[in-house]
Order: C-alpha cells, then structure tokens, then sequence
C-alpha cells in the first residue's frame, strides 16, 4: 500500500514538474490622433484680362479656375472670403472702390456663382478622408464682372479659403 | 513512507522555486514612451516607428523556450475600428548566441499569440531588442486617445 502511494506521490511529482512553463511580461502605449484637416490648390488660374468690350458687356467666366484637394480625418467644409472689401488698385488711374463683389465663385458643374464678401460663405462640406474619397477634391469655377463703373487699370483682391471642422 | 512525502514535498518546491526564481525569467524593459501622435498629414500618412524601443530579456535555463507577443488590450474612442490593428513589432536585434526562429519580419500584432523568437537553453541572460512601429492610420481612423498593452509571453516545454 505504502509502495502504491509512493508512486502515485512520485508520478504527480513528476507531471508537476513536466508542466509547460510561462512566464509574462507586458508594455503599455498610447496612440493620440487629432484632427488634421489639409487643402491643397492646383491648376490655379493666373491674371484675367478684359480686352474686349465684350469682355466687359459679359463679364469673364474660367471654368476650372482651381483644384481643390482636402484630405481631412473629419468631416469638413470649405468657406470663401474676400481678404478686403473692394480690390486693391494697382496701376495709376484704377479705382479705388471696385467692390470684392465683382469676383464670384462656383463649384465646377453648379450653375449659381457665390459673389465674394468678406463674410465667409461655404462653398462645399465634406467626409472625412484623403484627397482621393469621392467628393474630396474638386474644382471651381471663376466669374468677373465689373461692367463699366470701374477704370481701367490693374487690380488684386486676395482670396482666403478657410476649411474648417463641421 | 515519510521519506516519499518529504522527497514528493522537495520536488514540488523544486518545481515551484524553478517557475520562479532567476534560473527562468522574462523581462520586458520601456526604454522610452511608446506614445505615437498623429497631428499633421504626415504622420497620418507615414509608418512611425519608435527605434529601440523594448528590450526582452530571457534567461531560460533549464530548458528551450520560446517567446510570444500580443495585444492583451487596445482600446480606443467610440466608433474605432480595431481591426486590423495598427501596432507592429519589429525586431532590430539580440546579443544572443543560442536565439533560433528569430522573426525578423515587421509583426503586425493581434489579441492572439505570436512567435517572436526561440531561445536554446542556456545559463546566460540574453537581450532582445524590438523595434515598435504605427502603421499609417490615414484619414478614416475616427480621433482620439488609443491605448494598447502588448504581453510577452516565454514558455518552456
């Protein structure tokens, strides 16, 4: 009996000893993402030039006066603002109260141009994603129409797109 | 009789003081903050990688061993998608002469074991050094604060 028992004490000892082995050690981190909202423009058009009195009858439209690409990890909107009131005279003889107004922005393929103020207007909202998600980047379109109030001569107007968190 | 109980008693202890004292042992030493920020397109849209990050240590005498790592927690904001997770382990090197079965590709991490690396049984105390990098996150992983903790594990047949 005594002999049975030893063996029986002697074979738990040996898969108390036979048992797999572990042994643990761990390291913690963190990942802080923030908002990040980017705005790229190509393709963007120069000066514009009335030379014609039909220019100036018409007024001048550039379809595709600009690409705009937003990458952005939340969703977002773009607003336009004229930096001043009227445009800045740049040539001797050009008025000094030609209005921002007279400059107007359109998305590419809408029909109804945003006339600049200095007020933010937006100009298109968005999802989150790079420049490649549908929607993300898109183009503008350009119309100027002073008509025959103003003086000949050379003018800048900055522009400001802000984007923006929705 | 009472020479078996006390010869079982001895081996038991053996077998417990062996689990536990300096003979076989793991230790997983930060050498610096594993925080990664995404602020800016950049870190958005490249890996980041952390150099020198962990060292493993394993001392493993009385027998081989090999060595796991996973993601024992990865919590996020509301609206995260954990998987595939982003974290990767990536092995830099070891001033070990009895490693073997060394992983030496970028591991992508997971809630499951993984083999890192073997180790023969050897007397000596051996380090292993990891890389940790953030695969890029881009523009769709919602923001806010993350936290992971990566578990090692040495096992011995």
């Amino acid at each position: 009996m005594r002999l049975l028992l030893s063996a029986i004490l002697l074979m738990l000892s040996c898969a108390a000893m036979a048992q797999p082995k572990s042994f643990n050690g761990s390291s913690s981190g963190t990942i802080g993402v923030y908002s990040v909202l980017s705005i790229n423009f190509t393709n963007l058009t120069g000066v514009i030039s009335f030379n014609t009195p039909n220019d100036y009858f018409n007024g001048i439209t550039v379809n595709n006066s600009a690409t705009i690409a937003v990458k952005s990890n939340v969703n977002w909107q773009v607003s336009v603002a004229s930096q001043s009131s009227t445009f800045t005279p740049m040539s001797m003889g050009a008025s000094a109260d030609m209005p921002s107004s007279i400059l107007a922005i359109r998305r590419n393929g809408y029909t109804s141009f945003t006339p600049l103020s200095v007020n933010g207007q937006t100009l298109k909202t968005g999802n989150r994603g790079p420049a490649t998600t549908n929607g993300n980047t898109f183009d503008i379109d350009t119309r100027l129409d002073p008509g025959f109030s103003y003086s000949g001569g050379n003018y800048i107007l900055g522009v400001v797109f802000t984007l923006t968190q929705q | 009789m009472r020479l078996f109980l006390i010869t079982y008693l001895l081996l038991l202890f053996v077998s417990e003081a062996q689990a536990q004292n300096g003979n076989n042992y793991l230790e997983v030493i930060t050498n610096t903050g594993l925080n990664f920020n995404c602020n800016s397109p950049e870190t958005l849209e490249n890996d980041q990688t952390i150099n020198g990050a962990i060292t493993i240590r394993v001392r493993s005498r009385n027998n081989n061993c090999s060595v796991y790592a996973k993601l024992s927690s990865y919590t996020g904001p509301s609206g995260y998608m954990a998987f595939p997770y982003p974290i990767q382990l990536v092995y830099s090197s070891t001033n070990s002469s009895r490693a073997y079965g060394i992983v030496n590709a970028p591991l992508s991490l997971t809630t499951s074991d993984q083999l890192i690396f073997r180790q023969y049984s050897s007397n000596s105390v051996f380090n292993y050094y990891y890389n940790l990098r953030l695969k890029a996150l881009g523009y769709t992983y919602p923001i806010g604060q993350y936290s992971f903790t990566i578990l090692y594990t040495m096992t011995q047949p």
